[in-house]
């Protein structure tokens, strides 16, 4: 009889650790995947948003309609480990892990890493999907892309391709790959302006490069994909912050153009044209691309205010910012340990602006990416 | 008599603030009287000591027994005021009972002043005292694992044998731990941390673990505790040579010696000793997932080390000069984290101290001590091809003077001590900023007062204690201050204490040269805990069914303040800032030993919860344990000495606010058999110890793995006429008073 009482206590605990290792999402053991609901989100918001954590090491994902619900997938007990990418197409995505100069490839049904992939050497950062088995990544360490093949076996990244120094991401626009480098040392010095490199899709070899602003470090293309926008973050604390266009049909650069504040840094663009420009030192700023004005320039940028030591109304800041499929401006903040400034997720209403919620986020919450898996 | 009431009141108030014997462990039986020498009358009332702590009282028929003791050879001593020492050399073996007459010879003339000397009755609350015959037996390569497994107490050690190691006490900073040798910081002064793998356990005569809050007596930098290392003297040093082999390339050599002479009333000594080591340290160890798996080599993680270490002393009338200098020479490879290895960075250390302390009686009950020491540290640290970021090459040299006296004396029912310090660091090197200090001056002054008295059973002390600090790299007075109280009944005794410390930025937190993605913070307030609670109980040779049982049980509770961590920015830039904490835990040991069978079973654990305060972070601290434990099984037969030893080490956060990637728990064991030869005559010890038993990949870092199995043997050679030298004389402190 006691034997049976055990039996069962310990299939209880069993079933109790099960479920436990189910939602806290660190199911990266290799058992059969139990696809998740997760990634429909609730009926009436299928939004998920996606954010990697370099502090935690971590991918978190929240369903927009429900933000208690979410799953997190730890990445790597490394110190190394230091996520601030990551590129999704269909349910999977590639997220390069930084120092550790290798690349996780995630299925997002099942909150799960699959394999990695590595460099021998340098950092990861910066990555796009070529299409549905290639993508590309870079290494800021040892100035080259390469390419992951998911089809094969090898977990080495080869096919690597030299580019100008620093490559800080890439992007892919209409089938051309573009990646954009800082043109920094091994010392974080700017060497001279940003370099914008044009790969070949096809082939390891480049196309042509494009000269910048200073220390370019993202791009987004605008809707019609005819137009490369590229954010040169400048000097930290320079407030000389600019914005280069990159005309993709003459394959001619634009003189940057400035005040675009004090180290901008993520981009991205929506269906109405707006770029959203974030900063961690004054919130988003929101340009037209048509009209190529300031919606919300840097001295009224999109942020969450809060009251500083000296009583002040001041803004966060912000890490990144994005419109959903519901309409709504989701905007990351990463939050302060030594200021103690908790993480968050802010959502505004996507055609005024205003404030309208906050998702509590871990630390260290930092690039976003918000969409639709139905 | 009133001097003697008036030694032990001084005895038990100094043991609250400076450190006493830990009693060690007890033997087979040890029986006779005491008696006259002059007349042949029973002598009653005389203290009875053997050399490894057991000690009694002869009977009012000069009768005295000591049980349940070690085997081995050990020094017996007689001691009563108005008589001369007595002393018998012993060899004590299992089931054997030893009939000793000790006979004491009157001291003819009339003293105006007497020196005691005297053991310490108990340890204070929360601490330990490791002594010379502990040390050997333990069998360790370096004073870091010598301390593991003690409660309270983590280590982190980078690598494998030779590799840097710091410490960690009640969930401290590795620069939050005071470690003096013979009175000197050896706490780098860029980074505030000590490198425990520089001290070589051969030389070490002693060392004292003292936890908690400890500014109130050794000041700054003393918040999570104080390892103070007293180097060997004359008086234990046998002479003795010492080779090792093992893995990873380990190669050892080593030699100790040490004189003693009478001449003119004065009495002389000297030793000195000598140890080079040399690894390869090229183990094998997993490759982390996300770098593809599989194993690798660890490379360039050689090092060589070379100690030295001697002194000499002379005692006259009462006054002893004592010098001692030591010498500490590393030059290892930096193999770098497991997932970003460097294959050229190297560093070299060296450190060269020089202490001279003079202690005596200028006055009638009054004790005084004074010292001085030199110190010069330098460092190197370069890649010419690091994994990433630029070549560099940096290096650093510190020279510390440091000055203190210290006196004790009696005022009617009270015990006073008192003492100043001071120390001056010159800086030099490129690893710190422009704007750094590159001369600091610390400075301090501390008092304490207690009293011990005997209500009907009870002994009671009650003492309390204050140290005010100054330094230019803060601004303002620190003060510290202490007060404790226990009360002891047989072998119980219960303590209760408040404590409290602070401990100032380290020059490399406030002006560490900013490079690539890091940022120091000239900004950063002192660590402060202001109050620290202890409570505890500890129980001291309970003998039951031929077993003698030792107990301590220590809970504590003291928050921290400003705690300075370090963690990236929204940039990834890594810079220092101030944290507070909330912090408490438990220490508890047991020891059973049974000496008919030569057997003993030490039991340790620790709990320490240091969490975040505040809005952001939660959770416990990274890299801190929450549960520490170990058990230590040591057997002894027909000259062979075995240990096994299990450490435990609990799960470890390594993101700040989330349980996600942890290191996981893991338990070493450790093996060590020993066995004694005689060969003409000489006495040979060969060692056998076996290092991560199960061969298990443990790792008390991210991406710094130690080795799995680790097999060593040690030969040690000495002249068998100086064999009970493996028993050392137990540390004693003196007190000086006058007869009436």
């Amino acid at each position: 009889m006691k034997s049976v009482l055990i039996v069962r206590r310990a299939a209880a605990l069993l079933t109790f650790a099960s479920g436990i290792a189910a939602c806290s999402g660190e199911t990266t053991g290799t058992g059969p995947a139990t696809p998740l609901p997760f990634l429909s989100g609730i009926t009436t918001d299928p939004g998920i948003a996606l954010s990697v954590s370099s502090s935690r090491n971590a991918l978190l994902m929240v369903q927009t309609g429900a933000p208690a619900t979410r799953v997190e997938l730890p990445l790597g007990a490394s110190s190394t480990v230091t996520p601030v990418d990551l590129s999704v197409r269909g349910t999977k995505a590639i997220i390069p892990l930084g120092n550790a100069a290798s690349v996780a490839l995630v299925d997002l049904t099942n909150a799960r890493i699959e394999r990695f992939f590595t460099f021998p050497s340098g950092n990861a950062t910066g990555s796009a999907w070529l299409d549905d088995s290639t993508a590309i990544v870079c290494n800021q360490s040892n100035n080259y892309c390469g390419r992951i093949r998911t089809g094969r076996t090898a977990n080495t990244i080869p096919d690597t391709v030299k580019v100008a120094e620093f490559p800080s991401s890439v992007i892919v626009v209409a089938g051309r790959v573009f990646v954009v480098s800082s043109y920094l040392d091994a010392n974080y010095a700017q060497i001279g302006n940003g370099i914008v490199t044009e790969l070949s899709a096809t082939s390891n070899r480049v196309l042509r490069t494009f000269t910048v602003g200073p220390n370019p470090q993202y791009a987004a293309a605008s809707a019609d994909g005819t137009k490369l926008y590229v954010t040169n973050s400048g000097d930290y604390g320079a407030n000389n912050g600019s914005l280069s266009v990159i005309n993709l049909t003459t394959n001619t650069v634009e003189l940057p153009i400035s005040g675009f504040g004090d180290f901008p840094g993520p981009i991205s663009i929506d269906a109405k044209g707006r770029a959203f420009i974030s900063s961690f030192n004054f919130g988003t700023i929101v340009w037209d691309v048509a009209t190529r004005t300031f919606l919300r320039g840097p001295a009224n940028a999109v942020c969450a205010k809060r009251t500083n030591a000296s009583g002040a109304s001041v803004c966060r800041g912000a890490s990144d910012a994005m419109v959903a499929p519901n309409g709504n401006l989701y905007q990351s903040f990463f939050g302060s340990s030594s200021q103690s400034l908790p993480s968050y997720l802010f959502v505004y209403d996507g055609t005024t602006l205003a404030l309208k919620d906050s998702i509590a986020m871990p630390l260290g919450t930092n690039n976003i990416r918000v969409q639709s898996f139905k | 008599m009133r001097n003697v009431a008036g030694v032990a009141t001084v005895m038990t108030c100094a043991m609250s603030f400076t450190v006493p014997t830990l009693a060690a462990q007890s033997g087979p039986l040890i029986a006779g009287r005491v008696v006259d020498a002059s007349t042949g009358a029973a002598l009653g009332n005389v203290s009875v000591v053997l050399s490894d702590g057991a000690r009694t009282t002869s009977a009012p028929d000069g009768s005295y027994r000591l049980r349940a003791l070690e085997q081995g050879s050990a020094l017996l001593e007689a001691r009563r005021p108005g008589f001369a020492m007595a002393s018998r050399a012993v060899t004590l073996a299992n089931g054997q009972t030893l009939s000793v007459q000790l006979s004491m010879t009157p001291i003819p003339v009339e003293l105006r002043t007497q020196r005691v000397s005297a053991d310490a009755p108990q340890s204070t609350p929360g601490t330990t005292v490791l002594n010379r015959a502990e040390i050997e037996r333990s069998g360790t390569r370096d004073v870091g694992e010598l301390l593991r497994g003690q409660p309270g107490i983590t280590l982190v050690p980078r690598g494998g044998p030779g590799s840097p190691v710091t410490i960690s006490i009640r969930g401290s900073s590795a620069d939050q731990v005071l470690v003096l040798l013979d009175g000197i910081p050896i706490n780098n002064p860029i980074s505030g941390e000590a490198d425990l793998s520089t001290l070589d356990p051969a030389g070490v005569e002693r060392v004292d673990i003292v936890r908690g809050a400890q500014s109130s007596r050794y000041g700054g930098q003393a918040l999570g505790g104080v390892i103070l290392v007293t180097t060997r003297h004359a008086t234990s040093v046998a002479p003795q040579l010492t080779i090792g082999s093992g893995q990873w390339g380990d190669r050892r050599l080593g030699a100790q010696v040490g004189v003693r002479t009478t001449a003119d009333d004065r009495v002389l000594s000297a030793n000195g000793g000598v140890s080079w080591q040399q690894n390869r340290g090229d183990f094998t160890t997993d490759i982390p997932p996300e770098r593809g798996g599989g194993t690798t080599r660890r490379t360039n993680a050689d090092v060589r080390r070379l100690t030295l270490n001697t002194g000499g002393s002379i005692e006259h009338n009462g006054t002893t000069l004592d010098v001692r200098a030591d010498l500490s020479d590393v030059d290892r490879g930096m193999p770098g984290s497991i997932v970003q290895p460097s294959l050229s960075a190297r560093q070299t250390q060296r450190r060269i101290g020089v202490t001279g302390t003079v202690s005596g009686i200028p006055k009638e009950r009054v004790a005084l001590r004074a010292s001085l020491g030199l110190q010069h540290q330098t460092g190197r640290f370069s890649d010419p091809t690091p994994p990433f970021g630029a070549s560099y090459d940096q290096h650093q040299g510190v020279t510390s003077a440091v000055s203190a006296v210290d006196a004790s004396t009696e005022l009617r029912q009270f015990t006073l001590l008192g003492g100043a310090e001071a120390r001056r660091l010159d800086v030099k090197g490129t690893a710190l900023s422009d704007s750094a200090a590159r001369r600091v001056m610390y400075g301090g002054a501390w008092a304490a007062l207690c009293r011990a008295f005997q209500p009907g059973a009870w002994l009671l002390t009650v003492g309390s204690g204050a140290r005010v600090d100054v330094g230019t790299l803060w601004s303002g007075a620190y003060l510290s201050p202490d007060l404790h109280a226990t009360a002891q009944r047989g072998a119980m005794r219960l303590g209760a204490a408040w404590r409290s410390a602070f401990s100032a930025p380290s020059l490399g937190d406030l002006f560490f040269q900013e490079g690539v993605q890091v940022r120091a913070n000239p900004a950063l307030r002192p660590e402060r805990v202001r109050g620290e609670w202890t409570a505890s109980i500890d129980v001291d040779r309970i003998a039951f069914a031929g077993t003698r049982t030792t107990f301590a049980l220590t809970g504590f509770r003291g928050d921290i303040d400003d705690l300075i961590l370090w963690s990236p920015d929204f940039r990834f830039i890594w810079r220092p800032d101030n944290f507070n904490v909330s912090r408490r835990g438990i220490e508890t040991s047991m020891r059973i030993a049974r000496p008919s069978n030569a057997v003993a079973l030490t039991l340790a654990g620790s709990g320490t919860d240091i969490r975040y305060r505040g809005p952001v972070l939660e959770g416990q601290v990274i890299y801190r344990p929450r549960i520490t434990a170990s058990a230590t099984l040591d057997l002894s037969r027909a000259g062979t000495d075995a240990q096994f030893a299990v450490q435990h080490t609990g799960a470890r956060r390594t993101v700040v606010g989330s349980d996600i990637n942890q290191l996981r728990a893991f338990d070493a064991v450790q093996a060590r058999v020993a066995r004694r030869f005689e060969i003409g005559p000489l006495d040979m010890r060969v060692r056998l110890s076996v290092e991560n038993l199960l061969d298990q990949r443990i790792a008390m870092l991210l991406d710094y793995p130690l080795p799995g199995r680790t097999v060593a043997l040690d030969i040690t050679l000495r002249p068998q006429t100086r064999r009970q030298s493996h028993v050392s004389a137990p540390a004693r402190r003196s007190y000086h008073f006058s007869n009436p």
